[in-house]
């Protein structure tokens, strides 16, 4: 495969257009389809993060997200130009702590690190944050 | 596409992708719940931390009058991400309904 990227506008309403654009190139790659759904999740996250956290609701803004090929690891790279946030501040909640205070935010950046090998962050805050999520193939 | 039906025995239906996209279609059906409900997942293809988010909600709602949701029906991916992010302890999941 080769490296692609899509652009989307910062909806809700587009995620499931990146799941089905990321899935394609898992799945191209040589993911089955448990780990290709695992991907997808991932970045479905990511991207919910930027639309909520980074643009906060703001619909027209760009999320542009790059699958690339790197020999058995496939990196998906969600980059957005909006306020960012510091990933360090977030932590594995404690699931009985969490639903007694119902605290919000916190499992989707808990699920991305579960369901990926490797999660990197770049953020430089009203210019470019880029988030790097990374799976590889057992070959 | 994400539909939420509640059903003739009680039981709430999910099918589709229930992702952030869809917060506010099932907050308006699982808001009214008052008692004890099953959620069949039956038709579920697909879930992220924002419908787990809903699905929280609501169950710390109606736990404050001692009830719950029981959550059935799950395929493999969505169990998987039941128990990657340990909900276990916070909902009765029961895998032979």
């Amino acid at each position: 495969m080769t490296s692609r990227t899509i652009h989307i506008e910062s909806r809700t309403e587009r995620l499931i257009a990146v799941r089905d654009f990321v899935s394609e190139a898992a799945r191209e790659f040589g993911f089955a389809d448990d780990d290709v759904n695992k991907i997808a999740l991932a970045v479905d996250e990511a991207c919910t993060n930027v639309i909520k956290h980074a643009y906060r609701f703001a619909p027209d803004r760009d999320i542009a997200v790059t699958v690339r090929p790197h020999n058995t690891a496939f990196e998906v790279a969600i980059r957005d130009t909006g306020v960012g946030f510091d990933p360090s501040d977030v932590h594995a909640p404690d699931m009985k702590d969490y639903f007694s205070h119902f605290r919000k935010g916190g499992l989707g950046v808990y699920l991305m690190k579960r369901l990926m090998d490797k999660v990197e962050y770049e953020i430089d805050p009203g210019k470019r944050n880029e988030v790097r999520l990374t799976k590889f193939l057992a070959r | 596409m994400f539909v939420i039906t509640p059903a003739d025995n009680g039981d709430v239906l999910l099918s589709g992708r229930f992702d952030a996209a869809q917060v506010d279609r099932a907050d308006a059906v699982l808001g009214r719940l008052q008692t004890t409900t099953r959620i069949d997942f039956s038709g579920l293809e697909y879930i992220s931390s924002a419908g787990l988010g809903c699905l929280l909600k609501a169950q710390k709602r109606l736990a404050q009058s001692g009830h719950g949701l029981i959550l059935i029906r799950m395929n493999k991916l969505v169990r998987d991400i039941f128990r990657m992010a340990r909900l276990e302890v916070v909902f009765r999941i029961d895998d032979d309904a």
